[in-house]
């Protein structure tokens, strides 16, 4: 994992960055999200695709890529949420979208359709893999955060005695 | 304040089930749903709270000690993902919770939030939709292909007003989604004739992601990991109905107009 080496342009960094965050706003504004945190949902969908991008780029593998993506996300989402007062759901919703497997999802269905058997249940597992990897990153994210709010109480708790 | 303690506990059960039913129709999770139920209930002075909800229906149980167990349930029918509906309802019971609100205006409020929700205007949701499928064709392939950015902007607009017109005059779920796929499929197999450059995958790989069931995806996935196995199986299984649904359209129209 480290002394990786990654290979990118800035010009594929700046469409990227772009490009993820008009996504996820996009996404934030169909499902009607409150007008006060439309940019903060869209920054949560960035760092998530950059944090995917950067680690897949790395060749981390596509479902470590996955994984941390999806981590990054609860976090973020988790820690926006404390801060703007809002349940989290409002960030995580539009953040995870771009990490969604659409594209395998869809090379499936043509797979399928083109009579191509293998090929298609090659890209279900995919679809399959990506979408538990999504689900171990958010379940590390609430595990993480559970053990940080125990540790901070556990803080508290100290100062008060003494 | 001239009512029995029976009737107060009868007016909190009815306050906490639109609470719950108006959170439960803009797409919250459960855990909050429930949450936000025992508390509008435990503030309002109830000894004794009982919730449970599922996708479909809630139930509040509450005793105060005096007469029997209030216990009332409610199903719900019509849902349709809004988000501001969630944050409005929360935010009104933090307010109830810090005694900023008395439980009469808790009440108003809350018949306020139902009637009218502020939403995004239809054409800023459609432009939302079209920004959405191209710029992920864009970043999902990694290719730049400029023209087909265009064209799957065009293509998840016009499949996400479908929908929205779609699924308001139709009472049976996936079938908007069917639909709009196959108009999806259409427009792109159209616009790969009138312009060959333009790669009919690329475009509905984007279009397709404006209906891709994301939200049920990771509502589901938090249900599960909080504990709520019922309604976070139904939602997996809603997510993986709507993706059928998205790739039976958009294969139908392929196979007959054989792209």
């Amino acid at each position: 994992m480290f002394g990786m080496h990654v290979n990118f342009t800035l010009f594929d960094l700046v469409i990227n960055l772009a490009f993820s965050l008009i996504a996820t706003i996009g996404f934030a504004l169909t499902i009607n999200i409150p007008h006060r945190v439309i940019s903060w949902s869209g920054i949560c969908g960035m760092a998530g695709w950059m944090v995917y991008w950067f680690a897949d780029r790395a060749d981390l593998g596509r479902m470590l890529s996955n994984m941390l993506g999806a981590f990054t996300v609860g976090l973020l989402s988790v820690l926006l949420a404390h801060w703007q007062k809002c349940p989290a759901l409002l960030f995580s919703v539009p953040g995870l979208v771009p990490l969604v497997p659409g594209a395998p999802a869809y090379m499936a269905v043509r797979s399928l359709l083109d009579g191509n058997l293998p090929q298609a249940q090659q890209e279900v597992q995919r679809v399959a893999i990506v979408t538990a990897s999504i689900a171990l990153g958010v379940l590390l994210s609430t595990m993480f955060q559970e053990a940080m709010v125990k540790h901070l109480r556990r803080i508290h708790a100290r100062e008060k005695k003494e | 304040m001239n009512e029995t303690q029976a009737e107060y506990t009868q007016r909190v059960v009815h306050i906490c089930l639109k609470a719950g039913r108006l959170m439960l129709a803009g797409g919250s999770e459960m855990y909050r749903v429930e949450d936000t139920m025992r508390r509008i209930a435990v503030n309002a002075g109830i000894r004794e709270v009982n919730v449970f909800a599922s996708p479909t229906g809630i139930f509040v149980s509450l005793d105060n000690g005096v007469a029997s167990t209030v216990t009332e349930l409610e199903s719900v029918k019509k849902r349709a993902i809004n988000l501001e509906l969630v944050d409005r309802v929360n935010e009104l019971s933090r307010e109830f919770a810090d005694k900023r609100i008395s439980l009469k205006l808790l009440e108003e409020k809350l018949g306020q939030v139902e009637k009218q929700v502020p939403t995004f205007p239809l054409w800023l949701q459609v432009l939302g939709a079209a920004l959405l499928s191209g710029t992920l064709m864009v970043i999902f392939l990694g290719k730049y292909a400029w023209a087909d950015m265009l064209a799957s902007c065009l293509v998840g607009g016009c499949g996400y007003l479908v929908n929205y017109r779609f699924s308001q005059h139709t009472n049976v779920r996936f079938l908007s989604e069917m639909v709009s796929a196959m108009v999806m499929g259409m427009i792109a197999i159209g616009i790969n004739h009138l312009y060959p450059p333009c790669n009919i995958n690329n475009i509905l790989v984007g279009a397709l992601m404006t209906l891709v069931p994301g939200m049920a995806l990771t509502t589901a996935l938090r249900d599960l990991f909080q504990g709520d196995l019922v309604s976070g199986i139904v939602r997996m299984c809603e997510a993986a109905l709507t993706a059928i649904a998205l790739g039976g359209g958009v294969g139908i129209v392929i196979k007959f107009l054989g792209a």
